[in-house]
């Protein structure tokens, strides 16, 4: 690895500030996960880096009598597989971090790091969708908010552009009876496909209000089924379980797969609808037995 | 650009420790190179394998992929720091009883993973074995007697 | 006291568990060097130019080294043929391939310095499969005229290239195949099955360090074979043998990777080069771009009659070797040997070729060729019994060779109970887990030739205070031989096993012993060994003889002491007694030399290693995953010195030719090998692996090995994947042959069978159940 200098920040203006002064030549840090991988094989360089992980807000958990939860972009992945305020708000979000890459990996690395990196195969992208929030971006001069559905642009592209700073990510609490299916299909090391649903109650408890469909590891981005999910709002839970098949089918019909190492265009369309299809009925199957 | 250096003070298993580092120095050459601490072994070096794991205040990471700098003001733990003197800790004894070891290499850092896994979890299952280790590779045993040595370090660690 | 049958811990678990057990990148050598590799970005180019400037004047950079600075020396080196360049000369033949090296004072300047060359290359057409390696006007890997390397008495007539054809290697027995197959009565299949290219992925990557010293080389090194890498470099560097010392500490896991010289020459290029001791410690990324396992594609066809006695088989295998030859002709020749299976075939016909193409070299792997060939004729074993409508089992009971049979007329006869394997293979009652839908269990079982390497040497010196040193120099790379060698010696002594030390192997003080491969170290280093302590009792009953005034053979030797009627000596007293002092030493030798013939390998082999195994799978019907649920293997070993190591052995085989069915493939894309990493190459990890793993030790004495032992290792390697491609054709109906049964591979091929309904119908199913 090259060398390089540690700038230690307390407060997001000062980090910004910070990487500007370096001219370009500075990436923020702080698990490091990913980025110190680019850096040892010399894929990257840098003179300085940024290390976000002393800001205080950057490392909460918090919620708001809204219903709002709030994530610090420095918060790592084993806090949120851990975090029993995030059990009781989102518990989808434990459910999932228990399987992400090794233990290792979700003790050092953060949620923020894996969202501005973006890699195709993440999780976390596809929990960002699910859970339909917003990541707030602080600049020089301005902050600004993008939704989930914005934030990914492409492969290893997020909506953070260079010297921004992604602070938090906020999302809805999910609210009572809320159900999750999430599945996920991996044959390597990261996986080939991942599919999640989320199921809210409507006005009548009987009906499914709302629906959120999102996939990802099979394309360059996570995307969101608008199609499936309006073909599974205002059902029963018995028409949303009858419908499963039909989802999963409009889900793949709107999915956009790449090839990689992982499958091909086709076998990732087709893991793409198995998986939806397997999480619908895995939400409604957890409603029956009354887990979230 | 001219390295600059900083100060780095931590405990390693047990003993203060003072040095002066550069920040892109990682843990893992840290620990062999200026402490002479060889039992952590780098394999993979990309976070997959766990060869390298050591426990910075008790949580595991892939000493590898860590900046030492990290570990200012904290507690470092190796495989070396383990044993009581000639007494083995009794995981190190298991996988000792047990056969979990073959030509030693990713045994390390099984321990420590190992040691994490049981001060986290003291009466795993074998799911849930399996499902922490996951970031551990051996390429000798198969596995299985590793998954032996941790079901019976955990029994030995409950007694002790 | 000597655990045999039993166990005793391991001699190294000790050093291993607290991080003292020292491998080659934990030495340190004063004024020691690192070094760094540029590699070849290009499958095959021309070397145009070279710019070193600009490494050189990097800080801390003490030498940029090229083929151009290899002066003086023979820069080539090759288990088989000397083809392999210590770097590039002029044309690099893989991606990967070593081009420059950077010595500098730490990793970082190495590093630093490597970055700042400057290559210039003009690419050529490659050939990076099979078919365009054999193909008309191929392009040639070596246009070169082939120098062998003379290491192996087996390959003494190399015969050299055609095209590109490394080499070849012919059997025949009977009547020609083709001309049975013709005959009414015979059933003819035909089965083409493919292996992909796997790498070794021991966890401890290659690492060197050599330290030059005028006339004097030391090289510390991670190697199965330090006097094969003895003698090559003495011949590059034209050394005395003597004056070229290989010292190997422990190994961090070989798996045939480590057989034969691999970094070594560069290492001490490299120190000979900047005149101080030179460590080179290659990245997992770069072992990936060392050595592989050969490829390879694999025709059987077999004649049987409607009972299922095979008449006839025709074997065509072509194992893919890569750039340069390494040891790859031997395994051409040894495996393609044993290609017509564990079975009686009289009438046959074998053709091996190896073939050059522009990809990873291709070295010895854990099973030596023969997991390529039992995935075809195994295979192929369970697809004629349903054709016949018998039973798999019974088929392969009818046509097993029995125990005292020859596989060829002129080779050993046949030392185990292969019925017997397949009994307790197929023994297990696992109807429970294949009731459930989806499941199939698959069953295969195989023969090796273990013609292993000839000579082991071995010496026993019993110390004044009656402990003994050994030494032997088998290497200790995981699978206990430090440990089961001196539970040979303590027995033949009759002294307790932590009464015998064995020293590393050391070429300077150790005596020769010509790898530590081919499941051999307990039997054959084990045979030496045991003459060795037998050498010791030998003069130990001489001494007292004398003293006692009776002859040498009625003094009997137990519980560490000798004995005549009354009078008992210790062995401490035995050696006072010869030397009238507490000092002295009695030293014994012995050795084990293999017999050489003119038979197909121009040896007997020592013993046949056998394989059996039986796995249960289950094949997720939409995503065609497979989860392993069962597994049971086979040891046949004559006798477990030590059960447990035994297992070990037998359970890391298994699992990691699970790796290899399932998992495993080096992937090229326009000649570059684009997942030579352990992120995106998958190994098998503690979630791929049953809770019902076992293994079934078979011990009927039978072996020439100490106390009737037989190699052990290798065995479970050669049948695992072809157990479960059988078990995913019980679970599926498809035939797949195509090794990694990837879970899109089987998906694809479900969908041309019926899975549309099964599909369908399960998802009703789920769908009913559910919504209910």
């Amino acid at each position: 690895m090259r060398p390089f200098e540690h700038v230690r920040c307390v407060s997001a203006a000062e980090a910004v500030r910070a990487w500007h002064d370096a001219g370009n030549e500075a990436a923020y840090y702080a698990g490091g996960t990913e980025l110190l991988l680019l850096m040892k094989q010399g894929l990257s360089r840098y003179e300085r880096l940024v290390d976000i992980k002393h800001i205080a807000a950057l490392g909460e958990i918090a919620s708001t009598q809204q219903g709002v939860v709030r994530i610090g972009a420095a918060v790592t992945h084993r806090r949120l597989e851990l975090s029993p305020e995030l059990q009781r708000l989102a518990p989808l979000i434990s459910r999932v971090e228990r399987d992400v890459a090794n233990v290792r990996v979700r003790n050092v690395g953060t949620i923020g790091g894996n969202l501005c990196f973006a890699e195709p195969h993440s999780d976390i992208g596809v929990l960002s969708l699910l859970l339909e929030a917003t990541m707030t971006i602080q600049g020089l001069d301005q902050v600004r908010r993008v939704p989930a559905w914005e934030f990914f642009r492409g492969p290893y592209e997020s909506a953070v552009e260079q010297g921004e700073l992604l602070l938090h990510i906020e999302f809805p609490a999910c609210r009572e009876g809320t159900r999750t299916g999430y599945q996920r299909f991996r044959h390597h090391e990261r996986p080939s496909c991942i599919a999640g649903v989320l199921l809210e109650p409507g006005e009548d408890p009987g009906n499914c209000g709302r629906a959120v469909v999102a996939i990802g590891a099979a394309g360059y981005v996570p995307q969101r089924s608008r199609s499936a999910e309006a073909a599974l709002s205002g059902r029963t839970w018995r028409e949303v379980a009858a419908g499963a098949a039909e989802a999963a089918a409009l889900t793949a019909a709107e999915s956009d797969p790449t090839e990689d190492l992982t499958g091909s265009v086709e076998y990732k369309r087709h893991l793409v609808e198995v998986l939806t299809r397997r999480a619908v009925l895995e939400a409604v199957g957890r409603m029956e037995e009354g887990q979230a | 650009m001219k390295a600059p250096r900083l100060e780095l003070h931590m405990r390693v298993n047990g003993r203060a420790v003072a040095l002066e580092i550069e920040p892109r120095e990682l843990l893992i050459d840290v620990l062999r190179n200026r402490l002479g601490l060889t039992g952590t072994k780098k394999s993979c070096d990309v976070e997959v394998c766990g060869a390298c794991t050591v426990l910075v205040d008790g949580k595991t990471v892939s000493s590898c992929t860590y900046l030492a700098f990290e570990c200012e003001g904290r507690d470092v733990q190796t495989i070396e720091g383990l044993a009581d003197g000639e007494t083995l800790h009794p995981i190190q004894q298991a996988f000792v009883d047990h056969q979990g070891l073959q030509c030693g290499f990713c045994t390390p850092g099984m321990i420590m993973a190992t040691k994490a896994l049981l001060d986290e979890n003291p009466d795993p299952s074998v799911p849930e074995i399996k499902a922490y280790m996951r970031g551990n590779i051996c390429r000798c045993t198969g596995y299985h007697a590793i998954v032996t040595s941790i079901q019976h370090a955990a029994r030995e660690t409950a007694r002790s | 006291m000597h655990g045999i049958g039993e166990g005793v811990p391991r001699k190294d678990a000790w050093e291993k568990v607290t991080g003292q057990a020292e491998y080659v990148s934990d030495l340190a050598l004063p004024g020691m060097l690192s070094a760094r590799i540029v590699r070849s970005p290009y499958a095959h180019a021309w070397i145009r130019g070279i710019k070193t400037d600009a490494a050189r004047s990097v800080a801390g950079v003490v030498a940029v080294v090229t083929a151009d600075d290899l002066v003086g020396i023979d820069p080539f080196y090759g288990a088989a043929f000397k083809d392999q360049p210590i770097l590039a000369m002029g044309r690099v033949r893989y991606e990967g391939e070593p081009v420059v090296a950077v010595v500098a004072s730490d990793e970082w300047a190495a590093e630093a310095g490597a970055q700042a060359v400057e290559v210039d290359y003009e690419p050529l057409p490659a050939v990076l499969s099979l078919d365009a390696a054999l193909a008309p006007g191929a392009v040639l890997v070596h246009e070169e005229q082939l120098r062998p390397a003379g290491h192996f008495h087996d390959l003494s007539d190399l015969a050299g290239r055609q095209g590109n054809i490394v080499h070849d290697f012919h059997f025949r027995r009977g009547q020609e195949p083709d001309a049975i197959f013709a005959r009414p009565g015979v059933t003819v299949f035909e089965d083409t099955v493919t292996y992909p290219m796997v790498h070794h992925a021991a966890l401890e990557p290659y690492a060197c360090l050599a330290d030059w010293q005028g006339g004097e080389l030391t090289v510390h090194t991670s190697t199965q074979t330090p006097f094969t890498v003895r003698q090559e470099l003495a011949e590059i560097f034209s050394l005395a043998l003597s004056r070229v010392r290989v010292v190997v500490p422990y190994v961090g896991g070989a798996f045939g990777g480590k057989c034969y010289t691999k970094i070594e020459p560069l290492a001490v290029a490299l120190s000979r080069h900047c005149g101080a001791p030179v460590q080179l410690c290659l990245s997992s990324a770069e072992a990936f771009r060392t050595a592989r396992k050969p490829s390879a594609r694999v025709r059987v066809r077999t004649g049987v009659r409607s009972d299922g006695t095979i008449v006839a088989r025709h074997v065509e295998v072509h194992y893919v070797l890569g750039a340069y030859a390494d040891v790859g002709p031997r395994v051409t020749q040894k495996a393609g040997y044993v290609a017509l299976g564990p079975y009686r075939v009289p009438n046959a016909r074998i053709d091996a070729y190896g073939v050059y193409t522009n990809t990873v070299p291709a070295v010895a792997f854990r099973g030596y060729g023969v997991p390529q060939l039992v995935l075809g004729y195994e295979l192929q074993t369970e697809r004629m019994a349903d054709a016949l409508g018998l039973d798999p089992q019974e088929l392969r009971r009818r046509n097993l060779l029995r125990p005292g049979e020859r596989y060829s007329p002129d080779d050993a006869p046949v030392d185990a109970n292969l019925k017997q394997d397949l009994e307790q293979a197929a023994g297990a009652d696992w109807a429970a887990v294949l009731d459930e839908p989806h499941t199939g269990r698959g069953i295969a079982i195989s023969l090796k030739s273990t013609g292993a390497p000839f000579v082991s040497h071995a010496v026993v010196r019993l110390r004044a205070d009656g402990s003994a040193t050994l030494l032997a120099s088998t290497v200790e790379i995981g699978q206990g031989a430090r440990t089961v060698l001196p539970q040979i010696v303590s027995t033949a002594l009759d002294i307790p096993v932590d009464q015998v030390r064995m020293l590393e192997p050391d070429t300077a003080v150790t005596p020769y012993d010509q790898a530590t491969s081919s499941s051999r170290s307990t039997t054959l280093s084990g045979l030496a060994c045991q003459r060795a302590a037998n050498d010791v009792k030998e003069q130990l009953r001489e001494i007292a003889g004398r003293a006692w005034g009776i002859d040498p053979t009625q003094v009997t030797v137990a519980a560490g002491g000798l004995a005549h009627g009354e009078r008992t000596m210790t062995y401490a007293e035995a050696v006072r007694a010869k030397f009238g002092m507490n000092g002295g030493e009695i030293v014994g030798k012995g050795s084990y030399v293999g017999e050489v013939g003119d038979m197909p390998l121009k040896g007997i082999t020592p013993f046949w290693e056998t394989g059996a195994a039986s796995v249960a799978v289950r094949v997720d019907p939409e995503t065609g995953e497979v989860t392993v649920l069962k597994a049971r293997s086979v040891a046949d070993v004559g006798k477990a010195i030590h059960p447990d190591l035994v297992r070990g052995q037998d359970e890391g085989g298994l699992v990691m030719g699970f790796g290899h069915a399932l998992y495993e493939e080096m992937a090229y894309a326009d000649g570059q090998l684009v997942n030579g990493n352990l992120i995106d190459y998958r190994v098998p990890g503690f979630g791929d692996v049953p809770d019902s793993l076992e293994t079934v030790i078979v011990e009927n004495q039978d072996g020439p090995g100490p106390m009737g032992a037989k190699g052990v290792g290798e065995g479970s390697t050669t049948v695992a994947a072809a157990a479960i491609a059988a078990a995913v054709y019980r679970a599926t109906g498809v035939v797949l042959g195509d090794l990694p049964l990837t879970p899109e591979k089987i998906w694809r091929a479900m969908l041309g069978v019926k899975a549309r309904e099964t599909l369908r119908e399960a998802v009703q199913e789920e769908v009913g159940r559910i919504g209910s």
